[in-house]
């Protein structure tokens, strides 16, 4: 350079010689030189200067970057040191410091990564969790002043936090569904359906459930709400149950019918969560038992009907019994109406009518004695009546069939009306000393008993009275008879005095009227003989006709007896004469059996009977026909081929005809077809045109 | 000839239905009359009163009807549909169908299942509390060898009459098979089978004018008994009209039975002394069907035409309630055959 500087200079003093400068021009040019060359290197140290400055200033800036980057991801500025080490050489410094920040920078950033990330996870999770109201569509912001790890494990430690959170309520979102699809198939719900209902979601697939918060209410809710549905039912169901079980065993139900409902009333008592089983709360199942209970309410209600009526039945033969009024009688009768009007409950009316039986039964304990002596008397007075018809017939010494039964009876009468101002006497003694003793009335169906025998003492006075007026009469009669028979001397038959009103019946059996003045109970009147022997004509009629109509094995029993009576002895008739005409009121199918046979044999329709008079009948047929019948018809030769030929039904052989006139109705020929129908599926054919396709590509008809 | 007074053919009930009568049963509790027609209708009457207490109407003819309880009942319709009629409200629930008409209805008091007989040749199984909805009413479903014609119930035993003669004996706890299998002891078309009060065997009828008396055990002993009787013929100048026994009813007491015929006559019989114990004067038309209340003081007869002609003008379908006699269904006991001495 100096060289270059003075080899210049040299050209210089040589061209400013050459040229003849002066000394101060050269001098002059020579400081402007120096001048310039001095501005220049100034100017060069200035932007040296300057150029040093900046740098110093970008260290500065980097370190600070680098002091920010490294608090903010919470690291010590490890460079610092380096800092102090390093003297001078600035620029080694900054691109040192360059790396370095290059290198926080990326960790930052990979930092960064990591948090958003994690917070991605955390805000999508509580997302899930929350619903989305905090949901923010832009992304996540990642706090750019604290990077720490420390900051990242708290976040990490959230986003567990929140995790286990999800998991746990993803559990608790199963196991609710779990319990809710239990409950929808114990209550007959549908499970998707509900689960839908709730969210959209649950009812779907197993992956995708919404959890948040919303949701989870929602099936809290809904749980909630089935399960008190669910204890409202089972409290139904066991209601109804319990009342079902009652039910049960109050009728006896058989088993089988229990079979259908057992699983009703298996779980009574079982709690909540015991019932599991599909359907069992659904409220069709709930409304079948309901059904099957008011079904069972209904034949409670009829059987206790029935069981009051009978109690009543039983309560009034007891009071007719032991001649009883039960004052309360119209209160029976007003439980009976109210039970069937439903205003009192049956089991209350059984009740009342229970505790009345009883009462009756004890007032019977107490009325036997006297009743019975009340019996005996009204047995007496009954002989006692009896014994004055029977004096008066004057026809009773006729003898007659029975006649020594009446004797022998009259006798028995005669020493009983003896004991009977005694029997009376005691029973009136015996009345009152009960009336005292049980302070009221004796009442004999409804009348008070001593009045009863005062009155019939008074009758049986006043009785006494008239036989002493006509023994008196009787004895003047005959006093005036005598003198007569001193005048004319003659004696008129006593017999044209008297009526003789119900002296045959009296003397004709010993049944005679047996209603006593007292108003006795009324006894069956006896079977007149007359509609006996009526019976018994009627069966020997019935046994008259017996049919010849291929109906071997039976004969005709009770025939309709008025109606069919006369028509069938005129036939019979008719029959005899020879020709096979028929009744036009019932029985048509008579064929020529020659009845002389059967009416002589009149019972005897059995089978073995029929055989002989089937020879009689076929002797008859082949003599009227002369002609032989080997030549059944189709359908009466059947009997012989049947596996049922083993009946011992004596087959008829039918009548020899051409079978080209036979009557037989077209439809009872199946045979020629290789299809056979019924009456039943013609008519269906007939009626319903798709029937008609049906049965013409099943069987293949055209 | 004197002049005849009108027959006593018993009360005949107000307002009958429309059309033919398919079948009629009496309750076991009271004395309410189902009737079932192809009218479409299914009514209850109180044969008592005589009042209809009630009338459903279905889509197509109803074939066979029995009772639940009183106030309600099933149906078996030409629309292939089983029902469930309840009376009170007036509300049919359809328990399921069939693939073609459903001719037979019985119910199980004992196992409280409706059974079903179609023509399409199988039986079905309802539970009658199971909500609405074939799959879950419907309980089983069992092949028969030919459509179903005629089904009777008693106790335990189910028996069911097809097409083609078939006889199938079921124990209805047990119905995936049958127990018996049986051809019908009759040449001809099975018209109604019954089963005996007494659970030891049924009566089946024929459309051959024709009953046979069956027994369910197998034995030689047992099947010893079995016979068979022709009965509805009438025989005109030495010429035979066969008429087909439609109904078949056994007293409940006395175990005798009524048969009713298309000749229009109703018969009882003493089955176990082989004696005809009566015959009804003749109704207008065909006996369709027949049921003892009960106690066995009633009978409904259902004097209706049976089609067995074809369609063709006839008498009005009625329901007649008679009162009925002891001595015209008591037994009468066996006359003792004078002791030769």
């Amino acid at each position: 350079m100096e060289t270059t500087c003075g080899c210049l200079l040299n050209e210089l003093q040589i061209i400013w010689d050459d040229i003849g400068e002066s000394d101060e021009e050269k001098d002059r040019h020579l400081l402007e030189l120096e001048k310039e060359c001095l501005e220049v290197y100034r100017r060069k140290v200035d932007q040296a200067n300057r150029n040093r400055a900046q740098l110093r200033k970008a260290i500065a800036d980097a370190e600070a970057e680098l002091a920010i980057i490294c608090t903010s991801l919470g690291e010590r500025p490890s460079h610092i040191r380096q800092a102090e080490k390093s003297d001078g050489k600035l620029k080694a410094e900054i691109s040192a410091i360059l790396l370095q920040i290059e290198e926080m920078r990326r960790r930052k950033s990979d930092r960064r990564n990591d948090f958003i990330k994690i917070l991605e996870a955390v805000l999508r999770i509580k997302n899930e969790l929350y619903g989305s109201e905090i949901y923010i569509p832009g992304g996540v912001v990642v706090d750019e002043s604290d990077l720490s790890l420390r900051r990242l494990e708290e976040l990490q430690g959230e986003l567990l936090v929140l995790e286990n959170e999800k998991a746990e309520r993803f559990n608790k979102v199963l196991d609710n569904l779990n319990y809710l699809s239990s409950c929808c198939s114990v209550l007959g719900l549908d499970y998707n359906q509900t689960a839908t209902d709730i969210h959209p979601s649950l009812g779907e697939s197993e992956q995708s459930k919404n959890i948040n918060n919303d949701t989870m209410e929602k099936l809290a809710n809904a749980i909630q709400r089935l399960w008190m549905l669910k204890i409202h039912r089972m409290q139904q169901l066991q209601d109804v149950a319990t009342s079902l079980l009652e039910l049960w065993n109050l009728m006896d139900t058989p088993a089988e019918e229990q079979q259908m409902f057992q699983k009703a009333t298996c779980n009574i008592a079982a709690s909540e969560n015991e019932i599991t089983e599909p359907n069992l709360l659904s409220t069709d199942f709930i409304n079948s038992v309901k059904s099957e209970v008011s079904r069972l309410e209904e034949l409670k209600i009829c059987k206790m009907k029935e069981l009051v009526l009978k109690k009543k039945g039983e309560l009034d033969d007891l009071c007719r019994e032991i001649h009883f009024m039960p004052e309360c009688a119209g209160s029976v009768d007003l439980t009976l109406e109210s039970i069937e009007s439903g205003f009192v409950e049956a089991s209350t009316a059984l009740a009342q009518i229970e505790l009345r039986i009883s009462e009756v039964k004890e007032e019977a304990l107490r009325r036997k004695e006297i009743l019975q002596k009340v019996e005996k008397w009204m047995t007496a007075c009954e002989e006692e009546s009896w014994l004055d018809e029977y004096n008066r017939d004057d026809n009773r010494y006729n003898t007659g069939r029975g006649a020594h039964l009446t004797l022998k009876r009259a006798e028995k009468a005669r020493a009983l009306v003896n004991k009977l101002p005694a029997m009376v006497d005691a029973l009136v003694s015996k009345t009152s000393a009960w009336e005292n003793e049980h302070g009221v009335h004796f009442m004999y169906d409804g009348v008070r008993l001593l009045p009863m025998i005062d009155s019939y003492k008074v009758l049986r006075q006043e009785k006494e009275q008239e036989q002493k007026r006509q023994r008196e009469q009787k004895r003047l009669q005959g006093q005036k008879l005598t003198e007569q028979e001193a005048l004319y001397g003659s004696k008129p038959s006593p017999m044209k005095n008297q009526v003789v009103k119900k002296g045959s019946k009296l003397s004709c059996g010993g049944a005679g009227d047996k209603s006593s003045s007292l108003g006795g109970p009324p006894l069956p009147t006896p079977k007149t003989p007359s509609a006996k022997s009526n019976l018994t004509r009627d069966v020997k009629r019935s046994e008259l006709d017996i049919t010849g109509d291929g109906l071997a094995a039976f004969s005709s029993g009770g025939r309709g007896l008025d109606s069919d009576g006369c028509p069938t002895k005129q036939h019979s008739l008719n029959l005899q004469n020879g020709g096979g005409m028929e009744s036009p009121l019932t029985r048509k199918p008579f064929s020529p059996i020659p009845l002389t046979e059967s009416s002589k044999s009149n019972i005897t329709n059995m089978l073995e009977d029929m055989n002989t008079k089937q020879d009689v009948y076929q002797k008859f047929i082949t003599g009227n026909n002369a002609k032989p019948f080997s030549t059944p018809t189709k359908q009466t030769s059947t009997t012989l081929e049947n596996g049922a030929s083993s009946i011992p039904v004596p087959s008829t052989p039918s009548i020899s005809m051409p079978t080209g006139t036979t009557p037989v109705h077209p439809y009872v020929m199946p045979v020629e077809k290789d299809i056979e129908y019924s009456f039943e599926e013609r008519r269906a054919a007939f009626l319903l045109p798709t029937w008609m396709d049906f049965m013409q590509v099943s069987t293949g008809l055209p | 000839m004197t002049a005849a007074a009108p027959p006593n053919l018993g009360r005949e009930l107000f307002s009958p239905p429309s059309d033919g009568i398919s079948n009629l049963r009496f309750s076991n509790h009271s004395d309410l009359l189902l009737v079932s027609s192809w009218d479409k209708s299914a009514r209850l009457y109180d044969a008592s009163t005589n009042v209809l207490k009630g009338e459903l109407i279905h889509k197509a003819p109803v074939l066979d009807c029995c009772f639940h309880d009183d106030s309600s009942g099933f149906s078996a319709c030409a629309d292939n549909k089983v029902r469930r009629l309840v009376f009170n409200n007036n509300r049919e629930d359809v328990l399921g169908s069939h693939d073609a008409p459903v001719r037979c209805v019985e119910y199980s008091y004992a196992t409280g299942q409706v059974i079903t007989g179609s023509w399409d040749k199988t039986l079905k199984c309802w539970d009658p509390r199971g909500a609405s909805g074939q799959e879950r009413s419907l309980v089983g479903t069992y092949a028969q060898p030919e459509r179903v014609y005629s089904m009777s119930l008693s106790g335990n035993r189910l028996v069911v009459a097809t097409a083609g003669r078939h006889v199938n004996i079921y124990d209805i706890r047990n119905m995936s098979q049958p127990e018996q299998r049986r051809e019908s002891s009759l040449k001809y078309q099975t018209r109604c089978v019954r089963c005996y009060p007494n659970g030891l065997g049924y009566a089946l009828s024929s459309v051959e004018g024709r009953v046979a008396m069956e027994f369910f055990d197998l034995s030689e002993a047992g099947q010893s008994k079995k016979y068979a009787f022709k009965c509805h013929r009438k025989s005109e100048s030495g010429k035979d009209i066969v008429y087909p026994v439609n109904a078949i009813a056994f007293h409940p007491i006395y175990g005798t039975f009524a048969t009713g015929g298309c000749d229009g006559y109703v018969n009882v019989w003493d089955g176990n002394n082989k004696k005809r114990l009566y015959q009804y004067s003749k109704y207008p038309t065909s006996i369709a069907a027949l049921s003892f209340s009960r106690d066995g003081k009633l009978l409904a007869v259902a004097s209706s035409y049976t089609y067995e002609e074809g369609q063709k003008s006839h008498e009005p379908d009625a329901i007649f309630v008679r009162n009925v006699n002891e001595i015209e269904v008591k037994p009468k006991p066996k006359v003792v055959p004078n002791p030769a001495t």
